[in-house]
């Protein structure tokens, strides 16, 4: 259900605001309300900066150093520290991959001095480089020009020629910029960078191993100030700016503390009720098993303020659709066992997550028994007792348990229909009053006789013909109410109108959402087929060598079996969400679009 | 004309199409995950599994095949013959699309990923949708295997 919310408004001298805010923060109860929808530049600068120290914070924990637990350390130079440590190591590879390539470009030739070159220049000798091609190489030119082969090497000859001041010689051959830098100085170069690389990355394992507690808590310390800067934002200011004005909303139960706190402090406040329009944020409190499943409801949408909340209602079906849809004896043990053991060693945050798991993987395991799959390993075909002796039973009534199944997947479906009208029902009543609720009940009371009549004629073996008084009379009141009371307050011919609409969606509507559930069959055969292919793959590909055949079926088995978890895994995921999202929520009259509850609290 | 010869093509079909599909479609997803590295290198984990998302058709074509293998042999009558080439019409047809659409619909998301937002959930609740109709195709195969 949705925590019922008060709606406060504050008002404090300003001088008196600073500590008005700093005790809101410690009570951390109020959620304040949002009055401009765009962020001020400010405040889009501290977003901008927590991004950064939040990505500073996962290089760090990249590098995978096992903390140290230092004391001391301020987290915000830390972080800056960090930062131009990242930056620089980034310049420095550049450099280095820049003088990588000009060494690998001179290495031909060799080890010279260019005070050698800055003498002869010195002397009126000029030295020029050229590269050509072996083959096109001419030995003549050794003799006709003052050359000196220096090096041959990936088919290109290296030579220099030597000439006079402004001497002007022509060679067929390509030139070559002096080189500035003889190899081994550069190589020195490239050393120096190497060194300083490896400073700075023990700098970072450094500052990995100790500081990430620290720049942690100067991350939270900053989403605490742009919190805070944007709660003055949101303040309304009057009066010259001498009084300051506040709105928010705190849930009912925390309101008796929220009242003593403002009189002991002498703070004007107004608290009440939100009428039907506004917006108030939405806090969900449900039950232990209900509330495990509120993550997924998020994941669509918060519920508005003044409507149900869905997710007491889904919950039960979203965990029997996901264990129809994986159906498997085995992976349901994985899930159920692994989410046991996992919960004991993670976070607070996902052992909520974890329990949610848990309760999927024994609705998977008792659709793995109902639908006889133990992974892939059909029971219904084994000897098994109670599999056998049902097998044998289902072929006397001519069916079979995929027939079963098909039919169970439609059934489901029919109740998780008809339970959404039941609850769009009270959802009309709750928000709009009985009287437009009326359509709604006239349908709920068609669909739910028509469903009772043909179960007793079915069951009790009364023919229909006995059944026709009761099936006519049910249509006739249902009709009534569908097609002419459905709006007390409206002209009836609209209602007529309306209400024949009304006829020809439910028609088309309730038909193509109950063909929708097909999919929890379908993905159902399909993970047991999946798993029941390894399995024969398993058995057929591995050989006949006594100890090899034993290994490559298990590999099979293992790798087989864990790509069927993942992707039916994912399959029952997904599709029991849209069944929900989609076909349930509508037929309950979902709209959403709620605010999640977010208030004003401290983080560190 | 043999009725084996009308079932066998119908396997080719099945097992043909869906494979080609597939292959489309985690070829898009890895081409797209290597232009992602260029931009986002840390998250190659989230582009393997976008990529290898699509593949799951061809494995239905295969497994569609292993269900209907017993019926196929030599003194087989032409409606099972004709039911298999269904089935494998359908199955291919549907893998083969299913599949190359899949796989843009992750290459959208790793390039949506590699640019720095964080989509990776929800794309993989987006890229089960087309796979759907492979899967009823199949369960489609499966029912007209129980029915020869």
């Amino acid at each position: 259900m949705i925590v019922p919310m008060l709606k406060y408004s504050f008002l404090v001298y300003h001088k008196e605001y600073e500590s008005f805010l700093n005790d809101l923060r410690d009570l951390g109860v109020v959620h304040v309300s949002e009055k401009q929808k765009d962020v001020s530049d400010e405040i889009r600068d501290k977003y901008d900066q927590i991004r950064q120290i939040n990505s500073i914070i996962k290089e760090l924990q990249k590098r995978e150093i096992s903390t140290v637990k230092t004391d001391g350390i301020d987290g915000e130079k830390a972080f800056e520290e960090v930062q131009s440590l990242l930056l620089d190591i980034e310049q420095k590879q550049q450099q280095l991959s820049i003088l990588k390539k000009e060494i690998q470009h001179i290495q031909p030739w060799g080890n010279f001095n260019n005070e050698t070159i800055n003498n002869l220049k010195d002397n009126g000798v000029f030295i020029k480089f050229f590269t050509v091609s072996i083959r096109k190489f001419d030995a003549e030119w050794e003799q006709k020009y003052p050359i000196q082969v220096i090096n041959q090497q990936s088919g290109l000859t290296y030579f220099v020629l030597f000439h006079k001041e402004g001497e002007e010689i022509e060679i067929d051959a390509e030139e070559m910029r002096a080189p500035e830098h003889s190899v081994a100085e550069l190589v020195m170069h490239q050393q120096n960078l190497e060194n300083s690389l490896e400073e700075i990355n023990k700098k970072l394992d450094k500052h990995a191993a100790e500081s990430i507690d620290a720049i942690e808590k100067h991350f939270l310390s900053v989403i605490e100030i742009t919190d805070y800067k944007k709660v003055i934002e949101n303040t309304q200011k009057e009066a010259e700016d001498k009084i300051m004005m506040l709105e928010g909303w705190a849930p009912e139960h925390r309101s008796e503390e929220l009242n003593t706190f403002m009189e002991n402090n002498k703070i004007l406040f107004i608290s009440e009720k939100p009428d039907k329009v506004e917006n108030a944020p939405i806090l969900l409190k449900n039950q232990k098993f209900a509330r495990k499943f509120e993550v997924l409801g998020e994941l669509y949408s918060l519920p508005k303020y003044d409507e149900l909340d869905l997710t007491p209602f889904f919950a039960p079906f979203y965990m029997l659709f996901f264990g129809f849809c994986l159906g498997d004896v085995g992976y349901g043990l994985i899930l159920a066992i692994g989410a046991l053991v996992a919960k004991g060693k993670v976070k607070k945050e996902m052992k909520q997550v974890m329990s949610l798991v848990f309760y999927l993987g024994l609705s998977t395991i008792l659709f793995g028994l109902i639908g006889g799959t133990f992974f892939g390993i059909p029971l219904y075909d084994t000897n098994l007792p109670i599999y056998r002796d049902l097998a044998v039973m289902f072929k006397e009534k001519g069916t079979d348990i995929n027939q079963i199944l098909f039919n169970l997947s439609l059934v489901l479906g029919g109740i998780q229909i008809i339970f959404g009208l039941i609850i769009k029902v009270f959802n009309e009543i709750k928000q709009l009053g009985i009287s437009y609720a009326i359509g709604t009940i006239g349908w709920v009371i068609l669909l739910l006789g028509i469903v009772i009549i043909a179960l007793v004629s079915h069951f009790a073996g009364i023919p229909m013909e006995e059944l026709k008084t009761i099936t006519y009379a049910l249509v006739g009141v249902s009709g009534v109410m569908i097609l002419l009371l459905n709006n007390l307050k409206r002209n009836i011919f609209m209602n007529v109108g309306v209400g024949l609409w009304g006829v020809y969606n439910m028609a088309t509507g309730i038909l193509g959402d109950m063909l929708s559930y097909i999919r929890l069959f379908a993905l159902g055969i399909s993970s047991a087929i999946m798993g029941f292919v390894f399995n024969s793959l398993a058995v057929s590909m591995s050989g006949s060598i006594p100890v090899l055949n034993i290994v490559i079926m298990i590999i099979i088995l293992v790798i087989g079996h864990a790509i069927n978890i993942f992707m039916s895994g994912l399959g029952a995921f997904v599709h029991p969400m849209r069944l929900t999202f989609v076909e349930f929520y509508k037929n309950a009259g979902f709209s959403g679009g709620g605010k999640k509850y977010n208030p004003f609290r401290k983080l560190t | 004309m043999e009725p084996i010869i009308l079932a066998y093509i119908g396997v080719g079909l099945m097992i043909g199409l869906a494979g080609i599909g597939s292959a489309y479609g985690v070829s898009m997803g890895g081409n797209a995950a290597v232009g992602a590295l260029k931009k986002n290198s840390d998250a190659f984990g989230n582009y393997l599994i976008l990529s290898a998302l699509p593949g799951t058709q061809g494995l239905y074509g295969f497994m569609g095949y292993f269900i209907l293998s017993g019926y196929l042999t030599a003194d087989i009558t032409w409606t099972t013959a004709a039911a298999i080439f269904g089935a494998g019409l359908a199955l291919g047809f549907v893998g083969l699309l299913s599949a190359i659409r899949q796989g843009q619909v992750c290459a959208n998301g790793i390039a949506a990923i590699g640019s720095g937002y964080n989509v990776f959930g929800n794309t993989m609740i987006l890229a089960v949708f087309p796979e759907l109709y492979a899967i009823v195709a199949f369960a489609a195969t499966f029912l007209i295997s129980g029915a020869l």
